[in-house]
Order: structure tokens, then C-alpha cells, then sequence
């Protein structure tokens, strides 16, 4: 139960990763974003998540690996949701630096997600 | 991370651009509250390592090199850790160029482009299930990382597909997202593994914040890797052309797997020979509780 909790979740979050990729390109260049952003945009999740890494070992060892699982977990499910409604926006510039925000977020959920659940498996 | 464009795509079909995000979202949260009943509460030793660890207690069995950076410095780690990174790269660096080219150069609709990213999903689903059996017996961690870097260069060269090489074709690009899941399963299944068994090696055992230390290593290695790739890959494109940038990335794999096979065939000598001393120094009493890398 454990394990497949864990396993469904971290499925769930890495997705989140990349499950923008076939189609946030087409719907950023209607909205007028540059093309050469697309890669900075796709990059930010993982540069959050670079930065946060060496932190989330520090919270581990002070909070616990439960609570920063949980935390990046449902910092980045409120992330995604976030994500949603930047599709609202019409200018290209707002569409972009939100699209990078949100995936900072998530990439710093991620980070405390991945690593949580690593050291508990 | 492999399946997300399948699911994405095929969300995104179904709702629009909401969708993916609404569904992925929702699943995260009622995840939260699944782990929050699941995940069992820390042990008592860990609450007592934690405890000593904030108010700066020196840990009694800590043997001073578990921290993140104490473990980055780990020279052996530390390769590791690159090659994690360029697992990574190497699987991400398709994601903002593939899908334009899919859909321009080969006329491809949305649902099928969704397809294509995900192909490298069953054959890594279906590699990682035999390494888990192979790594159990053998542990053979850092044979499979050379080797999954020398599949990833393979792979490369039949993603763009290579010019001079191969031809333009959906066939062959469609053969190197299949090798990318294998070599990206090598990698991935053994890096943490291969993480814990030199520290093992090093210092006889491994705390909790050791552990804690890893799992963050491997989760920055991976988010290097991450960064490099889509920048790299949509860069190289505009400069160069797709085709290219995917034959460069190939000879980048090529150079790093030659690397790493050579260093990592040093160290395992240097192993064998740490094993060799120890048992020739010590008593079998004193070798109890130190447990070999291999």
C-alpha cells in the first residue's frame, strides 16, 4: 500500500514534468511567446528543482521525510491548477513569466516529492 | 517523466489546455492526503538523529560525510551523479523540438506526436523490469550505467535521424525513442544504487541522513540534467539543425560513456584491492559489520 501510494504519486508528479510537452508549445506560440523562451520555460522546472534540492536535504533532516513529502506534494498539485488559469491571460509576456513561476513552483514541490520519497523507499 | 507527453496529449484532446493541468493537479492533491495517512511516522533513531542534527549534536554513528556536499565530493558520486545528469538531458533533450518537427516535417496530428514521446516509456517499463532482477543478483551498478551512456549515444544518432548516416526517416527516429527508454533505464535504475553502494564501501554502512543526502544528490543530478537538455536541445536546433543537433548530443554521449568506463574500470580495481588489504589486515571478527561493495 505504502509503496504504491508512493509509486502512483511520484508517476503523477514526474508526469507533471512532461506532460506539457506536446502541446504548450503550439499554445504559447498563439499567444505570442518567441519560440527560443520555450526551452527557458520547459527549464525552470528543473532549475527549481536544482536550487531546492540541497535544501530539501537540510528540511529532511530537521521536519522529517513525511512532512516534506507531503509539503512538495501539494505544493506542486496547487501549482498545477495554477497552471491552468494562466490560459486566461492574453499577452504573450504575461503567458510566459507565469507559465516560468508556475513551473518553478512545481519544480520545488518535485524536488521535496522525489527525494522524500526516495530516502523512504 | 515518460509518460507525461502521452498523458498530456491525450488530456489535452479530450478538455483542452486545461485539462492536463486540472487532472495532474487534482491527482497530486488527493495524493497528499492518501501519503499523509500512508507513509508510516518516522522511527524513534531517526526522530533522536533528527533531533541532534538540528541542534548540531554530533550523531554517534554519523561518520562525518553525510552531508549534501560532503557526498558530492564523493569523486566516484560525483561521476555518478554527472551520468545521472546526462541520463536525463539525454531523455528531455527532444521535448520543446520533437513535437514541431513531428508536426511539420512528417504531418503528424497531436495524438500521434503524444504517441511518439511516450514510445521510450515501454521500453524503459519493460528494461527496468529485468535490471530490478538483474541488479538484485549481481549489482553489476556501474557496468549498466557505461553501458546505458553507450546505448544513449546509439539512440541519439537515430533520433535526429543522423545526417550523413541515415536517412530522413519517422522509422528510424521512431527505433532511437525506442533505445532512449533502454538506456534511460540502465541509468536510472542503477545510479542510486551504485550511490549507496560506494558510500557502503567508504564508510562500512549508511545513516539515515546519509540516506537523506543521496536521495537529494540524485534528485539535483537529475534536475541538472533537466535544465541542459531542453536548452540545449532548442538551442542547437535554431542554431544548427534538428538532425545535427542530435548528431552532436550522439558524439557528447559517445565521449562521456569512454570516460566513464575507463574511470569506473579504475576504481573497481582499486576496490578489489581495498578488499584484498581489509582481509588481509584484519580478523574475520573485525570484518563483520563492513559490507562489501561487491
Amino acid at each position: 500500500m505504502l509503496m504504491s501510494s508512493i509509486c502512483l504519486t511520484i508517476f503523477a508528479a514526474n508526469s507533471a514534468y512532461s506532460s506539457i510537452a506536446p502541446f504548450y508549445p503550439n499554445e504559447a506560440l498563439a499567444k505570442g511567446v518567441p519560440p527560443y523562451t520555450f526551452g527557458l520555460i520547459f527549464a525552470c522546472y528543473s532549475v527549481a528543482m536544482f536550487i531546492a534540492s540541497p535544501l530539501v536535504n537540510g528540511a529532511m533532516n530537521k521536519y522529517g521525510r513525511k512532512k516534506v513529502m507531503i509539503t512538495g506534494c501539494l505544493c506542486e498539485g496547487i501549482a498545477m491548477l495554477a497552471m491552468a488559469l494562466i490560459d486566461y491571460t492574453d499577452s504573450g509576456v504575461a503567458f510566459a513569466l507565469l507559465s516560468a513561476l508556475c513551473r518553478m513552483v512545481e519544480g520545488t514541490g518535485n524536488a521535496c516529492l522525489n527525494a522524500s520519497a526516495s530516502a523512504i523507499i | 517523466m515518460l509518460f507525461g507527453p502521452l498523458i498530456g496529449s491525450l488530456l489535452y484532446m479530450a478538455g483542452g489546455f486545461k485539462a492536463p493541468f486540472i487532472v495532474v493537479g487534482l491527482i497530486l492533491i488527493v495524493s497528499t492526503f492518501v501519503l499523509s495517512k500512508v507513509v508510516p511516522h518516522e522511527t524513534k533513531h531517526e526522530i533522536v538523529e533528527r533531533f541532534n542534527a538540528s541542534h548540531s549534536i554530533e550523531v554517534q554513528n554519523s561518520n562525518g560525510k553525510d552531508s549534501f556536499w560532503q557526498v558530492c565530493s564523493i569523486p566516484y558520486i560525483s561521476l555518478t551523479i554527472i551520468a545521472t545528469a546526462a541520463c536525463e538531458m539525454g531523455l528531455v533533450f527532444k521535448e520543446p523540438i520533437m513535437q514541431l518537427r513531428l508536426l511539420h516535417d512528417f504531418n503528424l496530428n497531436i495524438g500521434i506526436v503524444g504517441v511518439i514521446f511516450s514510445i521510450d516509456v515501454l521500453t524503459f517499463c519493460g528494461t527496468c523490469f529485468i535490471l530490478g532482477r538483474i541488479d538484485e543478483k549481481k549489482k553489476p551498478f556501474h557496468r549498466l550505467i557505461a553501458a546505458g551512456l553507450f546505448v544513449f549515444s546509439l539512440a541519439h544518432l537515430l533520433s535526429g535521424p543522423s545526417p550523413w548516416i541515415f536517412p530522413d526517416s519517422l522509422g528510424i527516429l521512431i527505433t532511437g525513442s525506442l533505445l532512449l527508454g533502454v538506456g534511460g533505464s540502465f541509468i536510472k535504475t542503477s545510479s542510486i544504487a551504485s550511490m549507496h553502494q560506494t558510500y557502503t564501501f567508504l564508510f562500512g554502512k549508511t545513516t539515515p541522513r546519509a540516506q537523506n543526502a543521496i536521495a537529494s544528490v540524485n534528485c539535483s543530478g537529475q534536475a541538472l540534467g533537466q535544465i541542459v537538455g531542453p536548452i540545449l536541445g532548442s538551442f542547437m536546433t535554431d542554431w544548427l539543425t534538428y538532425r545535427l543537433a542530435f548528431f552532436i548530443s550522439s558524439i557528447m554521449f559517445l565521449v562521456f560513456a569512454i570516460v566513464f568506463t575507463m574511470v569506473t574500470n579504475c576504481e573497481e580495481k582499486r576496490r578489489r584491492g581495498g578488499i584484498l588489504d581489509q582481509k588481509y589486515t584484519k580478523m574475520p571478527s573485525e570484518n563483520n559489520g563492513v559490507q562489501m561493495g561487491e
